[in-house]
């Protein structure tokens, strides 16, 4: 545990390489409680703990746009760290951090859609084709192989499992991409979504559904 | 296969971990002799591994997760007094609470009085009344008085006058009877 009395930041000065390390093992918990107190080293560390698979869940949430993916990750940290003497601990950080983390990426999506909406009928208005579904480029090439049989397949799959995602509602969907791409449980999915677990067990019955039936052809092989 | 009750919802959950202990092993024991159940399972973990695998994210660049740490630590530094304490805790709140039900209560005592004086009001005397009024408003009311004095007087002297009349009308009345008691009287 923590030790209250040595402030972290004062013993960098001191112990540089030593500390450190032990430092870096400490808990979310007693990290956020060093934040809460204004630590900077310890919100730093909460950053670099989180930021990758922060950014990953964003990137997800928001169809590949790096920009909205990037600005949704920076706007969850800054509210995390503003409200962080409200974590009492009570549940993981890391669930905490996520509730945060999703509603934001789901205000970020909501207000790209109302906007896109606005372009589609001034688009419409103007005779331009504003229906055509745009495929984030920002995406890797899921294979990454030098086949191009196999690049190409791995392209189409992901347009694919973009359409099928991008058609869900938005609580069918969370729930699939915390299950499938972050591998979290149900219990912890229903913490982060603020739902009853029989609820989140419903969401992603549906949207497994959806995927599975989109993706029957990709069942075999 | 159609004998299967629930079938893909159970399978789904199997192949998501998600399956509750007792189900689970039920579900374990019947795929070991349902060759469609144990199909269905494998085209369902064949389509989940193609959707982990076509939902890999590209990762955060370490320059721009350099610059957007920097930029969160400058917001994290930029907002000293709202961290390490919060403005509304229950010790704040019960002075608060208790201040506001004080003036809730003197304001309800000083309107049921103000309410109290209205309906003590009629028991007010005439001069702290004239007492309260302005100088238009006397005279007005000092004109109808007037008028009203004078329909008093109106009134008065025709309640006389009808007064009048029915007396000398009985005293008719009572010297018509005195003479037909004379006449009963002569005749017999």
């Amino acid at each position: 545990m923590l030790n209250r009395n040595r402030h972290p930041e004062a013993e960098d000065a001191a112990e540089p390489f030593e500390a450190q390390p032990q430092k870096n093992d400490l808990p979310d918990a007693d990290l956020a409680a060093e934040a809460g107190r204004g630590s900077r080293w310890a919100a730093e560390q909460l950053i670099r703990r989180y930021q990758d698979r922060a950014y990953a869940v964003a990137f997800r949430m928001s169809s590949g746009d790096e920009d909205q993916a990037r600005d949704a990750t920076q706007d969850a940290f800054v509210k995390a760290l503003g409200r962080i003497d409200r974590f009492r601990g009570q549940s993981s950080f890391y669930t905490w951090f996520y509730r945060i983390l999703v509603n934001t990426c789901l205000d970020a999506r909501n207000h790209k859609r109302r906007w896109s909406r606005l372009f589609s009928i001034k688009n419409r208005l103007l005779g331009k084709d504003g229906t055509a579904a745009s495929m984030p480029e920002a995406i890797p090439d899921p294979a990454g192989s030098a086949d191009p049989m196999e690049s190409l397949r791995a392209r189409e799959l992901q347009r694919d499992l973009h359409r099928v995602l991008e058609r869900l509602p938005d609580r069918q969907r969370t729930a699939f991409e915390l299950k499938i791409f972050e591998e979290m449980t149900l219990s912890e999915i229903a913490r982060v979504m603020k739902l009853e677990t029989g609820t989140v067990k419903s969401h992603l019955f549906r949207a497994t559904r959806a995927v599975r039936t989109a993706l029957a052809d990709w069942a075999e092989g | 296969m159609n004998g299967c009750p629930d079938r893909e919802k159970n399978i789904w959950l199997y192949g998501l971990g998600e399956l509750p202990e007792d189900r689970r092993q039920a579900l374990a024991e019947h795929l070991t002799h349902c060759p469609s159940c144990r199909a269905e399972l494998r085209r369902f973990k064949t389509v989940m591994e193609k959707v982990k695998t076509a939902g890999r994210t590209p990762p955060l660049p370490r320059q721009s997760a350099d610059a957007m740490t920097r930029r969160i630590l400058d917001r994290f530094d930029a907002k000293p007094r709202l961290r390490g304490r919060r403005w509304l805790t229950w010790p704040k709140l019960v002075p608060s609470l208790a201040a506001a039900c004080a003036l809730l209560l003197s304001v309800g005592i000083f309107s049921y009085r103000a309410l109290d004086e209205e309906k003590r009001a009629p028991l007010m005397s005439g001069l702290q009344k004239e007492q309260m009024l302005s100088p238009e408003e006397l005279q007005t009311l000092q004109d109808q008085d007037m008028e009203l004095l004078m329909e008093f007087q109106t009134v008065e002297k025709l309640v006389q006058v009808l007064d009048a009349s029915s007396s000398e009308g009985q005293r008719m009345d009572n010297n018509d009877n005195a003479l037909r008691k004379r006449i009963h009287a002569v005749e017999a």
